[in-house]
């Protein structure tokens, strides 16, 4: 589960307020990715996607 | 990740904090490229209208997303620049282009979607580029690996292994095998392989099947642009791929044995199978005419339009037959050819092609219908220079003829009792010079071709080019 404190750790959420954050971090899947597994495949439907830990390579 | 015929390739890193699938979020397409986890990461994903909900309350958050991905999209490194950086050959072709062995490996490397370069050794500037001495006039066509191996007159086997096409499986027993790795093929091993079942298709020549020759389908469920015959085929491969099935290239099955549910594949190799899948598909019938075996790939080719369309610049293109298949080939070669006309036996394509199609056809200028008109025979030496058509009703024949020159800048003639070329789409034209002509059958068994009769389902489309 994301929580509003990480959302805030995103950059471009950072300025929102308290209550946006806590909105978003009740819609934003919480997805974890085992090393080479893919979050995005070419040719994917469009979604905004945040890094909360680890590293990713487009 | 950027994929390029199987290879990946890193163009740019995400840090903790950071987004991704800004562009495609920015400008409503899917995602060019993959993101893959690095390490065992955590992310968090929003969908479309979660994302336009904060953008409508936070309007910086929207700005600052456009301008990622505007600075995505520009810079030599950013997508804009991926896009415009041509794909790098994977393999140098060395052969002349009425070399029907050239075409066939032209056509196997197209099929299995290698970027490749191809040299002609009679065209000097070509002739220089090829590192080395050249083969003897014999040992045509050769191919060179880029960094690699160069073999003339390969087999499709020695070529797919080459390349590092996939032609051993990777166990002696399956859950599925699947004999043909065309769409259906291809999605029987998607459904397979996405239960959790060990699945392999076994494919003699390359994924995508007849339908990969397709220069256009515009009927097929969840594309309403239509899609090209190669793209479905690419799309299928890599879905059924990404789901772990495992696809042979130019293996073919010499026996089944239906009750030790065992296929024998050539070379000996024996898979064992829980269940096996048919999915053949279909081959192409061969015109019986005169001159056409032997020119083959010299002028005449069948289901050619995707691979041969860019050799038909500024040439006449006959197309034998009057179905779907003939029509988007059409289509596809009036973007290439001086013109292009199709050979139909029948009174018209009314009853054997789409309306859509039709009325596209309709719109092409340099897309004439010869209706009533059969194919009677090929002409030529080294090459295609003349084919002769009959008329079904009074059984004249003329002959459209080639200046006898493959040279693109040799005389033409108009043949005997040519008409001029009509516009109408169910009139009656020929051209006169240069021929090339594609056979296709048509749909559903409905299809006369100028020959014969095409068979349900298949899509034969015989090229014949005869240079001015």
């Amino acid at each position: 589960m994301v929580t509003a404190a990480e959302i805030a750790g995103i950059t471009i959420f950072a300025e929102l307020d308290a209550a946006d954050r806590e909105r978003l971090s009740r819609a934003a899947a919480d997805i974890t990715l085992a090393p080479g597994e893919y979050a995005a495949n070419p040719g994917d439907e469009r979604a905004l996607f945040a890094l909360l830990g680890g590293e990713s390579r487009r | 990740m950027k994929s390029e015929d199987g290879i990946e390739t890193v163009v740019g890193e995400r840090a903790p904090g950071d987004v991704f699938g800004e562009v495609p979020i920015t400008l409503g397409t899917v995602f060019p490229v993959g993101f893959r986890a690095a390490e065992e990461s955590r992310v968090l994903r929003l969908e479309p209208r979660d994302y336009h909900a904060v953008a409508s309350v936070a309007p910086d958050v929207a700005l600052e997303v456009g301008r990622l991905a505007a600075h995505r999209m520009s810079g030599p490194g950013g997508l804009q620049g991926l896009a415009a950086k041509p794909p790098r050959p994977r393999a140098i072709v060395l052969g002349h282009r009425w070399d029907a062995a050239c075409t066939e490996l032209r056509r196997f490397l197209d099929r299995n979607q290698i970027v490749y370069r191809w040299l002609q050794p009679d065209v000097p500037e070509d002739a220089e580029q090829w590192w080395g001495a050249l083969p003897a006039e014999g040992d045509y066509p050769a191919l060179r690996v880029v960094d690699g191996k160069t073999v003339v007159r390969p087999q499709a086997r020695r070529i797919a292994e080459l390349l590092d096409l996939s032609t051993e499986a990777d166990f002696a027993e399956y859950d599925v095998v699947i004999v043909g790795a065309g769409p259906a093929g291809l999605a029987a091993a998607v459904y397979g392989a996405s239960e959790g079942l060990r699945v392999v298709a076994v494919e003699r020549e390359a994924p995508g099947g007849q339908a990969g020759t397709s220069s256009r389908i515009e009927n097929y469920l969840g594309f309403p642009s239509g899609v090209s015959g190669d793209e479905l085929s690419s799309r299928a491969l890599n879905q059924a791929r990404r789901l772990g099935a495992e696809i042979l290239v130019t293996r073919t099955i010499t026996r089944i044995d239906a009750a030790a549910r065992h296929v024998h594949l050539d070379g000996g190799d024996v898979l064992r199978a829980r269940t096996i899948v048919l999915a053949c598909g279909v081959a192409w019938r061969r015109l019986e005419i005169p001159g056409f075996d032997r020119l083959a790939g010299k002028g005449i080719f069948y289901g050619a339009a995707r691979s041969e369309a860019a050799n038909t610049h500024g040439l006449d293109v006959h197309i034998v037959g009057a179905g779907n298949s003939a029509g988007q080939a059409a289509m596809f070669f009036s973007t290439h050819a001086g013109s292009v006309t199709i050979l139909c036996r029948g009174g018209g394509l009314e009853k054997s092609m789409s309306r859509y199609l039709i009325d596209q056809l309709g719109s092409r200028a340099n897309i004439a219908v010869r209706a009533r008109t059969e194919l009677a025979a090929a002409h030529g030496n080294a090459s295609l220079e003349a084919i002769d058509v009959r008329d079904v009703d009074t059984g004249e024949t003329s002959r459209l003829v080639s200046g006898g020159s493959t040279s693109s800048s040799a005389p033409t003639r108009r043949p005997p009792g040519c008409r001029p070329r009509s516009r109408s789409t169910s009139g009656a034209s020929c051209s006169p010079g240069r021929t090339c002509a594609t056979r296709a059958g048509g749909r559903s068994g409905g299809t006369r071709t100028c020959s014969r009769r095409a068979s349900r389902g298949s899509s034969p489309a015989a090229t014949s080019a005869t240079p001015r």
